[in-house]
């Protein structure tokens, strides 16, 4: 079974096949979010991890920018997307080491 | 305010005082440039800049004067301009741009740069360059200092 769409290779960028009954639905895309405004927590999460995700990625793509063709970019926009990603995964790291201290906190509740 | 504001705004200031620093440095190369395409001697260019978001934000209907300037998001390069200022006339009649009748016979117009005023733009962009990066590193200190709350 093929699991990546050949349709959507770009570069290093390989997309999912998401006509599968195994994935999100068998229309092949991702239901829309509700009108409610109240998001479910693992959500919020999610979208949280996803945008330091983006930060990563942005940081990199600068510096291969940086690499490639130094002339096209500034020195301290690099800097400041790599000090943007740091800060990003620091917060994540807090985050979390905060939300696991609490499971345990309720875990070794007697 | 995202949690990245300040870098954000910083950032546009480190461009912008770069950007100040090139043009400057091609005012200093070009200081002895008499000719250019336009005709004429090379003219100063000087850089024009401006707010990214100077608009007045609707604050509150209570209030009488509820339009209140924002925080802005920083700044941007409003243009490039020349500098209008007379050439410097230098007498030299065997130079090959030397005006060859009239009132100024045997004088060369040079570019309108003076090289001090260039060297005190020099050190003003750099001290701008220095303040912004130093802001940035501030407010990576807070936010370190606002993770550490929770330790």
């Amino acid at each position: 079974m093929q699991i990546y769409s050949r349709l959507e290779v770009a570069g290093n960028q390989v997309g999912m096949v998401r006509t599968s009954k195994q994935h999100f639905d068998d229309r092949g895309r991702i239901t829309q979010a509700s009108d409610d405004p109240v998001a479910p927590f693992a959500q919020v999460l999610f979208s949280a991890v996803e945008n330091v995700n983006q930060l990563q990625q942005n940081a990199d793509e600068l510096e291969e920018k940086m690499a490639v063709s130094p002339e096209e970019v500034d020195v301290h926009e690099v800097m400041i997307a790599s000090e943007k990603a740091r800060l990003g995964i620091t917060f994540m790291k807090t985050i979390v080491e905060k939300a696991i201290r609490a499971y345990n906190d309720l875990v070794t509740m007697r | 305010m995202g949690m990245f504001s300040v870098l954000n705004i910083s950032g546009s200031g480190l461009t912008a005082q770069r950007l100040r620093l090139d043009v400057i440095a091609n005012n200093i190369a070009n200081a002895t440039s008499t000719r250019t395409t336009e005709g004429g001697p090379f003219q100063r260019s000087r850089v024009v800049l401006r707010p990214i978001n100077d608009r007045l934000t609707f604050k509150s209907h209570l209030l009488p004067d509820a339009l209140e300037p924002g925080v802005g998001e920083g700044v941007r390069v409003l243009k490039i301009e020349k500098d209008e200022k007379p050439p410097r006339m230098v007498y030299d009649p065997t130079h090959p741009d030397a005006i060859k009748s009239g009132k100024w016979k045997g004088y060369v117009m040079y570019p309108n740069v003076n090289i001090v005023e260039e060297m005190v733009d020099m050190i003003s962009a750099n001290r701008s360059y220095e303040a912004n990066v130093t802001m940035i590193n501030s407010a990576r200190q807070m936010f370190e200092k606002a993770l550490s709350l929770g330790k």
